[in-house]
Parts: structure tokens; sequence; C-alpha cells
């Protein structure tokens, strides 16, 4: 909702009241979602550029250079108050729109991921969420023929009344074909396409830059509803206008509409828009014209055209059946004028529009800190139930009960499969890109600027596992409630974790999306989500590299551990399962030590020295481990005596989440190859053990079969969702 | 010329040229109280007989399937040969006769919706009224039957009453018969005529044949008064009523259903009621811009099984929206 | 000699097809999009209907398109003796049409579902899996409506006239309802008509097409059709 100050402010400028039309435009355009007035200060901490970098944030999708006259597209973004109301459409939408930011930029979109988070799925309702935004990524994605190659589950309390549904889309275009989101030449033609309008999500945005309150049946007008099959068609018919060069500028109808589409348009080419609404293709008879010019109905493009070309494209248009209206021009007066049937309904000045909102203060808070103590630790008596626990906790059990209900093959580009470290796809120079995002929200919540440079890291770690280089980052920051000094200081400390992160490995962030008021009042209580960073990072093989998987596939050999384990148990997923709550200092961002075993295993992997590779995160060592043996034929013998590190217990070495290490199958002929490049590059390196035929994981002081393991891990989800 | 069926102040002739033609001739009779009262006007036949022709040709017009061919003389219209449905329908807007009489309703009572009635065809009984289910169990219409003569009445309801307003007519009731022609086709029979509608003006005047039941004017009169004022209304500005019908799609019975098991399951997580079954099925609304006729039912029962439904492990059933 | 691949709204596999068919020498795929109707198939050989959400699955998968035009031009050439292969939605469509005898329901767990699979390729030869009879292959699946079912009376000839292919089963090729993913009679993953010209299979051959996506086993079932459409 525009705030009184605002109000004022917009008054002032124009010397005038405002209209009807023109007060629900500012209330979309200045609503955090589309104008991101509380955080777009703090992005000057990104490093945002690179030698690979042709389109960094700003447009609807990043451009990164992957050679061979190619260029990759990532979009991130996300759909979470939706889905919380609607989780189907919510969902289905979502992913919908992301796909409209990839294909706006003249991509064709290849891949999708989607990161989700959700309240413990013992909960009728939770289970009820996570079902319904499955159901409607797949039914929409599948439809449109995209198959997802990657993504993140978690679960914790804090978002048992605010879902989090982030999606990413990664597409590829070629240099000559990149279509821009400006409208540059006054006297264009504005032609939109794609679906019919109606009074679906009117005001998303304003929505969506709220808390919930008791009241939500009557949020349920604001979401949209889906079409897949309508934006196949449209992916097709963008398709044949980007190939001939028709279009000289697009941007989709996303948040905030007719609104933001024509608006942002206008700014980035310095210039105006001038829209006769009654030209625009309606699905509902009596809609007014104050409310289609924000409706969010979905699937609808916004071209910009120029008059030698608008034969062409009508012709195109119509052939594929789309509905389309011509529903303007751009002018050089730097307003939006929309008329209706003649009559000037709203006219502003862009700068106003778009960006000329006054600067709200915001306070950063004082974060909370956190004691080094461990007083609630316990060893456990019964390792072998513990680690069971683990396995089958729902934050690290297995997912492809998900995972299942996505086509992850649709396109035959697909290398590696969801279910290992990253997903890879095969792009049309030949080269593989691998995809990967991780957040550990518990430690964000400890620490969210440590939480979140640990969480890139973990990304990072995915990757370099597999034996790709990272290449570019997109990222979605879901916070709480920006008019709270805590929870703006939750995320100006995350941003300036991210931005170390980004600067410290030389990666840039070239896309994503910040949403805020992820908090709800429930009985008077404010319930706010944990700080939830969502980092996406992607790598690209060298040609002809076969990317390594993390399932163990020799018997007798060895396995090392690459880099050093310290007491971090605090904020740990042992900590979590043990005691039903997280506190203390979490793992440090430690990125000298990261960029060691990084090396080591970048050059490990050039040599073609190891044969399954898995990076060690949440859950510690021991879930690392058991996550290589678990779909692999073979178990292991191991002696975990001496760790190098401080971890001082077994629980401690087992559990830590101790940054920058990496677990690696060596066979015995390549052992000292190996162990040369460790000492080179300065990390600590042990061997904790063999593989074996056997399929036993024996950890010395314990041991379980892989069978109860196996059955335990593939249980932990399923047994909330059958 | 054959005489077919001598009526109370009709009879139905055998046309000579067609055996799938009759000509109903309109006497100049008149009755009342089931042919207690009887009269004759000179005139009233050939009134009578315009008004249906009228009446029966703007309901054509709109789309609604008569037996009605032409006019054939002052007093003669020639009609389709139809099988006549045992039941007479009857469409009530407001309380009047024999439903006044039936609960001691007050007269001109406004009812919130129309109301439609089944009487059976049968003089030793005087035409008892006679309930849906009884009509089912009697074998004298089928269900599927009786749902389309009960839309059809509201239909006819609906375009006279539109009419009759133009020219600030109020349509009470009105009744209808139905037969079955020879291609199977469902229509409209008998007449459409003041001595088978009430029809009040804006003072709540009868123009209908309660002038001649409870002696209150001269009933040819009053037929031509409201039949002139009936031609001033303007047809075209009657507007199409939508009009829908649908199809309920089930899965067969012995059939795997999945969607409708999964649903059970989460139904019992639920702490829902000890659910015996579950089965999925889809509904599809369509919806017309015009009335719904016997053609369209049996081009709708030719798509059920080409596409809405699979008939290998669907089965569907019709029903029109009343 | 040419190859149509046929294209309905929605349909989105059609370029998988289309390369998969490319690798193959003297294949002549050519890409023919619904609307082109019966003129469309003009001097065609064989027919590749490919996977994919054709008009949505709104109504019921498969069902809108089989009743296009083009179907009869479909009819047609199967009629003649020349091979159609239908995969996934086409194989649902092949079935809407009556070219082959059943129905694909929903899934027994009414999801979707997305995974590798191995299939028991039948002793008994038949134009599309010549060469390959009696082998175990691993290809993927990706469907929500792949649940097989048919009357007694045609499962019954189903079998005798050994018109079954392909069927779902473990690694080492055992057939049990353990390896059946969504809830088929009999475990059958595909099935061929009276004549043997034309399949209707769930899983995806052209998605095993090439080693860097995980399995090249698809790949002998689109060189037999190839080959029999010379």
């Amino acid at each position: 909702m525009i705030t009184k100050k605002e109000l004022e402010h917009a008054r002032t400028v124009l010397g005038r009241e405002l209209t009807e039309t023109e007060l629900g435009m500012l209330d979309v355009l200045w609503s955090e979602h589309c104008s991101y007035k509380s955080s777009k200060r703090w992005f000057y901490l990104f490093k945002t550029a690179g030698d690979r970098v042709a389109l960094g944030i700003g447009e609807g999708a990043g451009l990164v250079d992957i050679g061979d006259g190619y260029f990759a597209g990532v979009a991130m973004e996300s759909h979470n108050h939706p889905s919380q109301i609607d989780p189907y459409n919510g969902a289905a939408t979502g992913v919908g729109g992301i796909i409209r930011d990839v294909i706006s930029q003249g991509c064709k979109a290849v891949g999708l991921m989607n990161c989700l988070r959700f309240g413990h799925p013992s909960k009728p309702h939770n289970a009820y969420l996570l079902e319904n935004v499955v159901r409607g990524i797949s039914e929409y994605g599948n439809s449109v023929g995209i198959p997802v190659v990657g993504g993140e589950l978690e679960f914790d309390d804090s978002y048992d009344d605010n879902c989090l549904v982030n999606v990413v889309c990664v597409g590829w275009v070629k240099p000559e074909l990149v279509v821009r989101s400006s409208a540059k030449t006054p006297g264009h033609y504005l032609i939109m396409f794609g679906s019919t309008t109606g009074r679906d999500g009117i005001a998303g945005v304003s929505f969506a830059s709220e808390t919930f309150s008791d009241e939500e049946e009557e949020n349920r007008g604001a979401v949209q509803i889906g079409d897949p099959l309508s934006k196949k068609i449209v992916i097709d018919t963008l398709q044949e206008l980007i190939e001939e060069k028709l279009l000289d500028g697009l941007q989709d109808f996303g948040g905030g509409g007719m609104t933001s589409a024509a608006g942002e348009l206008a700014r980035a080419g310095g210039t105006g828009v001038e829209i006769d609404l009654d030209k625009v293709p309606l699905r509902e008879a009596d809609i007014k014209p104050s409310e289609i010019i924000i409706s969010e109905s979905q699937e609808r493009m916004l071209a910009v055209v120029a008059p030698e070309n608008l034969d062409r494209v009508v012709f195109l248009l119509e052939k594929n059946g789309t509905p389309y209206g011509i529903i303007g021009k751009v002018t050089d007066d730097g307003h939006y004028t929309a008329k209706w049937c003649g009559t000037v309904e709203a006219r502003l000045p862009i700068n106003l529009l778009v960006e000329g909102f006054p600067v709200p203060e915001r306070i950063e808070g004082k974060v909370l800190t956190q004691t080094e103590s461990m007083a609630w630790f316990n060893e456990p008596e019964n390792y072998k139930k513990t680690l069971l626990d683990m396995l089958g906790s729902v934050n690290l059990c297995d997912r492809s009960w998900v995972y299942s209900q996505y086509d992850q093959h649709v396109q035959s580009n697909t290398v590696v499969d969801v279910g290992e470290n990253s997903g890879v796809l095969e792009f049309p120079n030949g080269r593989k890109l691998a995809f990967t995002s991780d957040c550990n929200s518990f430690w964000c919540l400890l620490d969210s600027q440590q939480g979140t440079a640990n969480s890139a890291c973990e990304s990072l770690r995915n990757l370099v596992a597999m034996g790709a280089t990272p290449i570019f980052i997109a990222d979605c920051l879901n916070f709480g409630n920006p008019e709270r000094p805590e929870s703006y200081g939750q995320f100006v400390e995350s941003v300036r974790g991210l931005g170390r992160f980004s600067n410290d490995f030389d990666i840039p962030i070239v896309g994503g999306n910040v949403s805020l008021y992820n908090e709800a009042e429930v009985d008077g209580e404010t319930r706010r989500i944990n700080p939830t960073p969502q980092i996406m990072i992607a790598g690209i093989f060298e040609r002809g590299f076969t990317p390594v998987r993390r399932n163990l596939v020799s018997p007798w050999a060895n396995i090392f551990l690459i880099g050093d384990t310290l007491p971090e148990l605090n904020g740990s997923e042992f900590q979590r399962v043990t005691t039903g709550q997280v506190k203390g200092v979490p793992p440090k961002y430690r990125p000298e030590v990261e960029k060691r075993s990084m090396r080591v295993i970048q050059e490990a992997h050039q040599k073609g020295l190891i044969r399954s590779c898995n990076n060690v995160g949440r859950g510690g060592l021991a879930v690392a481990l058991m996550k290589m043996a678990l779909r692999s034929e073979y178990g292991f013998k191991l002696n975990l005596d001496y760790i190098p590190g401080t971890a001082n217990s077994l629980a401690h070495r087992l559990y830590s989440e101790t940054s920058g290490r990496y677990l690696a199958e060596v066979t015995e002929s390549n052992q000292a190859a190996f162990l040369e490049i460790v000492e080179e590059h300065g990390s600590s390196v042990c061997e904790l053990g063999l593989t074996n035929k056997e399929p036993v994981a024996d950890f010395g002081v314990f041991s379980l079969t892989m069978e109860e393991a196996r059955q335990v891990f593939s249980n932990g989800l399923n047994q909330f969702m059958e | 010329m054959t005489l077919i069926n001598e009526g109370k102040v009709k009879r139905v002739l055998q046309d000579p040229n067609s055996s799938e033609r009759v000509i109903i001739e309109f006497t100049d009779k008149v009755t009342a109280g089931d042919g207690e009262k009887k009269e004759e006007f000179t005139g009233k036949g050939a009134v009578a007989c315009e008004m249906s022709n009228y009446l029966f040709g703007y309901l054509e017009g709109k789309g609604i399937d008569t037996h009605y061919v032409k006019k054939l003389t002052d007093n003669q219209l020639l009609c389709k040969k139809v099988t006549i449905y045992p039941v007479e329908v009857v469409c009530r807007n407001k309380a009047a006769g024999s439903f006044c009489r039936r609960y001691g309703t007050k007269k001109g009572i406004e009812f919130s919706e129309p109301l439609v009635e089944f009487f059976v065809k049968d003089d030793a009984f005087h035409d008892p009224l006679i309930t849906a289910g009884a009509i089912n169990r009697l074998g004298l219409v089928n269900r599927q039957d009786l749902e389309f003569l009960r839309s059809v009445a509201l239909s006819v309801n609906y375009y006279l009453r539109e009419l009759l307003q133009q020219r600030k007519l109020i349509l009470v009731d009105f009744k209808l018969e139905f037969g079955r022609t020879e291609k199977g086709y469902i229509v409209i029979a008998d007449e459409i005529s003041p001595d088978s509608m009430r029809i009040w003006d804006s003072s709540s005047t009868s123009m209908d044949k309660d002038v001649f039941r409870e002696d209150k004017g001269d009933l040819i009169a009053t037929y031509q008064k409201v039949f002139e004022e009936i031609k001033k209304a303007k047809p075209q500005d009657v507007g199409p009523r939508i009009e829908r019908m649908q199809v309920i799609v089930e899965p067969k019975s012995g059939i795997k259903n999945p969607p409708g098991e999964v649903t059970k399951k989460a139904l019992e997580r639920l702490g829902f009621a000890d659910v015996h079954e579950v089965r999925m099925g889809k509904i599809f609304t369509i919806s017309l811009k015009r009335p719904i006729t016997s053609e369209i039912l049996n081009q709708l029962a030719i798509m059920n099984v080409k596409l809405l439904s699979n008939p290998i492990s669907e089965n569907h059933k019709v029903r029109i929206e009343s | 000699m040419t190859i149509a691949v046929l294209r309905f709204p929605g349909t989105n596999n059609e370029n998988d097809v289309l390369r998969a068919l490319s690798m193959i020498d003297g294949a002549n795929p050519i890409l023919v999009p619904s609307r082109k109707g019966l003129a469309g198939l003009e001097e065609v050989d064989a027919i590749v209907i490919p996977g994919g959400f054709s008009y949505g699955d709104y109504l019921r998968a498969g069902a809108v398109a089989s009743v296009e035009t083009i179907t009869e031009g479909v009819r047609d050439l199967a009629e003649d003796g020349k091979p159609v292969l239908g995969i996934c939605n086409g194989f649902q469509i092949l079935t809407e049409m009556g070219l082959l005898p059943g129905v694909l329901l929903p899934n027994k767990s009414a999801r979707f579902i997305c995974k590798w699979v191995y299939l028991k390729i039948s002793d008994h030869p038949t134009m599309f899996t010549e060469g390959i009879e009696g082998s175990i292959i691993r290809v993927p699946i990706a469907h929500a409506e792949g649940n097989y079912y048919c009357s007694e009376e045609e499962r019954e000839s189903l079998r005798d006239e050994l018109r079954i292919p392909f069927q779902y089963c473990s690694a080492s090729g055992e057939l049990d309802l353990a390896f059946n993913p969504n809830g088929s009679l009999d475990n059958i993953a595909g099935i061929i008509n009276q004549k043997g010209n034309v399949l209707g299979m769930m899983p995806h051959p052209e998605r095993a097409s090439r080693p860097v996506l995980g399995s090249s086993d698809g790949l002998a079932i689109l060189e037999n059709f190839v080959r029999a459409t010379k």
C-alpha cells in the first residue's frame, strides 16, 4: 500500500491530485517488490562486473559469455506470498514468470530450478503446501517442456506461515539476437501479445509487499492463474519474432503488469509511452482501465516494433493464433500516458513512476550476538542411532519424492540429473554447464553475514566437486519486514556476506531478486522467516570433461578428506536434530582455506585423479560420506582417529560443519599424484579409509548396513507425503 | 379428412397430403372446470388459432422446436404428426388457479423462481398433479426426457415473459403439451393461446380464459385486445437466454482410479469420516446462447463418446440445468 | 523417403525426436504442424507422434489431438502398413484414435513420474525390436498418465498375438510389480497393432539416444523404425 508520505510526495511533484488509475500505478511500482526501495541502496557491495558478463543486473535476465558465440542467460525470482495462499497456482505462475524473464531477453529457456521452504511436513498444512507447490511447478514446467535441473528443499518452523518458492530459469542466446528491455526510439509501436487480460493478480505486487494477516481468504483474488499451453505458444511465437530480428525492445508483463512493463521500457530508453487501454485484448468485458493497467494476467509480452516491421510482426502473431493488440507508441515526452477511448486516465512522468519514490528511511538494527557455548552438547551414546536419525532428518534425506515429479530430460540436453551435487546441461556450443543452489538458513539465522557467505561456499563446493569452474551467481534474498530494524539488519548483513563472497572469489552476480515482508502476525505474535539468501551459482566445464559424480565407483579406493575439521557444531544439523533448535556461533566463513581446497580439487580433476567427489556441508562429514555410498554398490571402512583440525570428539568429527572441505575417492594408483597436489596448495588432507565391496558403513567405533541407511534415507520425507 | 382425435375445443385431423402431418382445427367452443362449463363464441377459434400461429412462430424464431408448420385457414394449423407425451407441463411465475386451490395460497403471490409442475393427461382422474418420481416409476416419461421438458418449459417461460413485459403484461402461468416426432425429436405440441396461459395487465386484470371461468368479461374482446398488445411487442428485442448442459464424466466402477485413491488417503489423514471410496471425475458445463433442442442433445451424445469421455474407462451422464 | 514428426499445440518433444532421427543415416525427418491437416502428410513414408502435452492434456491426455483432421491421414498411412511410432503423448493419441487398443490412465501414484527405467524386450521379433529381442534396455520415462489398461479380451489378444514388445523390469530383467512405475497392466510399457506396423510406447527412446545423456539404448529402436521405412 502506498504510504502517506509517498502520496504527499507524488502530489507535490505533480502539483495536483492523482487519478484513480495513477494511484493504482504508483501503488504497484512503488511497492517493495517492484521498486527495491529498501534494498537497492546496498547492491553496490556486490561484484557485478566481469570479463564474461555481457549484461548484468537490471534487465530481465543476466547474460554471460560462455564462448563460441553463445551467451548463457539466467533469471531468479521469488513467488512466496501467492504460494502461501494458493500453492498450486502461485508456484506455477512463479515458474511462468521466470521463464518470461529469460525469453524476454531473447534467450531460449533450457533449464529450471526451484528452491522451496516450508514448515515441518508433519503438520498437514505444510504437507499440503509442499504437495501443491510441487504439483504446480511440475504441471507447468513439464507442459512447457523445460527440464528441472536442480533445486533445494529445507524445512523449519519459521516457514510455517510464510513458505518460500524461489525459481531460477537458465537459457542461452546468440549475441546478435539479444533483445534489450528498452524503448529507444519515439514513434515505434508498442504491441502486446500472448494472452488476454483479465483481473488476475490485481495488485499482486502490492500484496507481496505486505505481511500476512489473519484474513487470508480475502487475498485469494491477488493470485494469478497460469496457462502453460498459452505459454508454449508465446515461446514459439517469440522465437520466430526474434529470429527475424523484428523486435526493437521487449519486456514481459510480470509484477506490476502493464504499468511496470511499459514504464521500465521507457525508463531504460529515456523516452515516454502513450497507451490506449481500449486496444488491449480483454478476457472480461467489464474490466476498468484502472484495473487493466495493473492486471497481472499471465503469459503476456510487450514488444517495441519499428514501423517497417509492423506488418510482418502482425502476420506472425496471427499465424500463431496469439491474441495481440497494437496498444500504443513510444514518445519523446518522458511521460507514461494511458488513455481509455480518448480520455486520459493517467499521465505520470516516467522519472516519478519508476524510482521517483521518496527513499524510505530504514534502520539497520543490531543483530543478536551468539555465544560459542557448547553447554547443550552431549556426546551421543548410540552413534548408529544418531546417524540414522540424521539421515532421516527432513533437511538431509532423499528428495526424490519431489524431483521425480519434474521432467528432467525434455529437450535432451541433460547430462547429469537432479540428485547429484549439481545438475548439468549441455549447451549448443558443446560446453557443459553445472547449476546448483544452496542456502543454510540456520547458519544465516545465527550470523547473517557469515551464514550467507558460507552458504555461497557450499554452492561453490558443489560445482567444484563435479569439476566445474564457477562463472556466475544469481540470488534471491528472502527476509522479513524491512521496517523492523532487526529484520532489516539481517538483510543488510546478508548482502555484506554475499558481497564479500562475490569479491573474494571473483564471481559476478548477474541477476537476482529481493523478497521482503516474509513475516506473519499470528495471534498477535510476529513470526519471521529465517534469513534466507538463496544463492545459485553456475559453473562451466572444460571441453570434453566428463562431470564427476558423487557415487563411489570402485572397491579398495582411498577416501580422502581435504581440509581441516574444527569443532563447529553450533548451528549444525546435528544440533538441530538432537536438541530441536539451533543456537551459537555458526561455522565461520574462511575464504583463504576455501580457496586452497578448491584449487586442490580443481587440479586433481584436471588430471583425472578423482573417481567420485562430494562437498562436506550440512550434516558434516558423516552425512557427506553416506551420500556417496547410498547410491553406489559399495560400503566403506574408516579410521577417524587422526583427522586434521581441532575437532576433538567423534561426534565433532562426524558432524561438524566446518567449511572448505571435500571428500574424494582416489584409487591407489593415483594416490601419490593426488597427495602431491594437496601439498602444493598447502591444504590439509587425511585418508579416512577405503571403499569396500561389502555394503556396510564402518566408522570404526560403530557401523551400520547400507540397507538400514537407505531405508531411513528414502523414508525421511516420504513418510509425511504418502 | 380422417379425424384422429376430438378434444374439448380442438380437433386433430390427418393431413391427406402427408402421413407425417396433421391439421389442428380450432373450434369456437370454450370450456372450463374440466369441461363443466361450456360455451360457444363465434370467432373464438380464429383468434385462438391466430395467436397460436403467432406465438409458435415467435418461439420457433428463438430456436425452440415446436410441432408448428404453418397456418392453413382461419382456424386451422398444419403441424407435424407427433406422439403426445402423457404429461402436461405447467410453469408458474405467480400463484393462481389450481395452485391456490390446492394450498389455499392467496392469488398473485410472486414466486422467487418459476415453478414447473407436471400433470397426467387422464380425463377419468381429472388430470391430476404428479411428481417427477411418480412419472418415472409409472414409466410415463423417462428421466432424461422429463429433464428436457422441464428445461423447455423454463425456456418458453423466459421468452414469453420477456416479450409480454415489453407491453407491461405479466405472464402468470402457462401449460405446454409435448410430442415426439417420427424422427424422435421432442417438440412443443397442442396450442399456445390465452386458453392455455394466464396473462394479467399491470393492474392484475385477467386477459385470458379466466374472464370466462370467472365471468369477468367478454372473452373474444379480451383475447383480441391481448393479442393486439402482444403484436406491438418486438421479438428482436428479446435477447437470447443462456442455457446450460452439464456432462458428468466418471471412471467406470471396477476401473482403478488413482486420483480418487490418493484423495481418499488424504481425507483419512485429515481425520475425515470413515470413507469407503472416493472416485474422481470431471464436469463439463457447456453454455449455449440459444435454447437446447433434441437435435443438440443428440449431437452432445456423439461428442460425449467421441471426445468428452473415453468409453473404455469412463461413464457419462447429461444434466440440463434448470 | 520422408518421416513426418507431428506437432500439435502443446507437443514439446518434437525437437528431441528430430534431433535423434537426424543422427540416423537416410532418415530425413521433417516437422509437420498438425494445422497443415492431410496436406501435411502427402508423400510421407512414416510418422512419429512425439511426447508432450498436446492441448495441455486439459481434457484428457491425447483426446483433443486424436480428433484433429490430420489424424485421418495417420490412420490411412497405418492402414497402408507404413510405420507409425507414438511416444508417450503419441501413444496416448494412438489409443484415443483407436489405432491401438486400450487406454492410458493416470499413474497409480496419481503423480507425474520422471525416472530411468529398465525395459525387457520380448523375445518375439517385431519391426521395431529387430536385433535387440530379449535384451534389457535403460531408458527414461516422464509421464502422469502411463498406466496402461485394456479389457480382458484385448489383454488376451495382446498376449496370444505377442504384441507386447516392452515391459518394465528390474536391472536384471525381472518382471515384478516392484519395478512397475505407474501401475500398468502386466507391466506393459509399449504395444503394437495387429499388423505390426504401429508401435506405441510410454518411455522415451529419443532421450536415450546419446551416451552423454546417460544411455543410448533407445537408438536401436529408432534405427529399426528408420530401416522399416525404407
